[in-house]
């Protein structure tokens, strides 16, 4: 199903992509534009990144491509170049470095990922301690006779007073943990407790960047004599 | 699907992106094959952040379209203002600075 899926949301984008490129009427290709957007939200749900694909449904096709047809429409050119061209040396040798690219691309891309790509395991949310902190605490704990109770089956029911308590080993909890991170990984919640917490700087940034591309924006595009009003 | 099927849409998109800037003459159609440009982009850090288990590759894509967004703004400023002065915006005739 995931196959299928793939192959049809890939050949939507790939041919609107080449409508893109092909159409002689702007409009046209900004439309074709959109139906490559969507097709890349639905892969970014097929990847599993849920808020990813809703923030590029609502930022890029809803935002990015209405302002470009506004701005089209506000042109107002038609098709610019109708009557179609005789196709220069230049169209032809910029088609043939294109396909040189994307070949080399795809070998790139080919090679990277069924050769040396070695995935890494993934992060842990806990902290560590390192091994000389781990003997300061067993000296601690043997000078001052500390005892720990052992974490077995009855210690969790009695302390988080739960009931039906499954221990798992080692592997098997290391198994659930990554699988529930791969669910869990592409969604809201754990999107935004990254966001707000390890990169609260760029997001700041980010904030400033519009600041400036609205007043970039406004003072650009301000006329210098407004017409006067009799 | 595995990664490396990702990577080549990734790849062929970008590439498709790059022929349209070299071919089209028409400014905002530039314009919109680096939108496609930066989307293969995208699509590569969300596969890449799925098969690491890491995170921050959708965070950035956070970041890539909110700063696409402010260029896309900007970008189209310039043009409109472009088109004020010289009333073309076919990158053939506006290949000179003076005026």
């Amino acid at each position: 199903m995931e196959t299928i899926l793939f192959l049809v949301f890939g050949i939507f984008a790939v041919i609107a992509g080449i409508a893109v490129i092909t159409f002689r009427n702007p409009i046209y290709s900004a439309l074709a534009l959109i139906v490559t957007f969507f097709s890349q939200a639905g892969l970014f749900i097929l990847l599993g990144a849920y808020f990813v694909a809703a923030v590029q449904i609502i930022v890029y096709a809803g935002a990015i491509m209405v302002l470009f047809l506004f701005v089209i429409m506000l042109l107002n050119l038609g098709s610019i170049d109708v009557a179609r061209p005789a196709v220069g040396t230049a169209k032809v040798l910029a088609i043939v470095l294109g396909l040189m690219f994307a070949a080399e691309g795809i070998y790139i891309a080919w090679s990277v990922s069924s050769g040396t790509a070695v995935a890494r395991e993934a992060q842990s949310t806990g902290t560590t301690i390192t091994q000389a902190q781990l003997e300061t605490i067993k000296e601690i704990e043997e000078k001052y006779e500390l005892t720990r109770p052992a974490i077995n089956q009855d210690y969790v029911e009695k302390r988080y007073n739960k009931t039906n308590v499954t221990m798992l080993n080692e592997s098997e909890a290391s198994e659930l943990i990554k699988t529930l991170h791969r669910e869990n990984m592409g969604k809201t919640y754990q999107i935004g407790s990254v966001l707000f917490t390890k990169f609260l700087l760029p997001f700041e940034v980010t904030s400033l960047i519009l600041l400036a591309a609205l007043i970039g924006v406004i003072v650009l595009v301000k006329r210098e004599n407004p017409k006067p009003v009799n | 699907m595995s990664l490396e099927y990702y990577l080549i849409l990734s790849a062929l998109l970008f590439s498709i992106g790059v022929i349209g800037v070299l071919i089209r003459k028409n400014a905002i159609i530039i314009f919109m094959c680096i939108e496609m440009m930066l989307n293969a982009a995208n699509l590569a850090f969300v596969a890449i952040s799925r098969e690491l288990g890491d995170v921050s590759g959708q965070i950035f894509v956070f970041f890539v379209m909110t700063v696409a967004a402010a260029e896309v703004a900007i970008g189209l400023a310039i043009i409109v203002s472009v088109f004020r002065h010289r009333e073309t915006i076919n990158v053939d005739e506006i290949n000179s600075l003076k005026g």
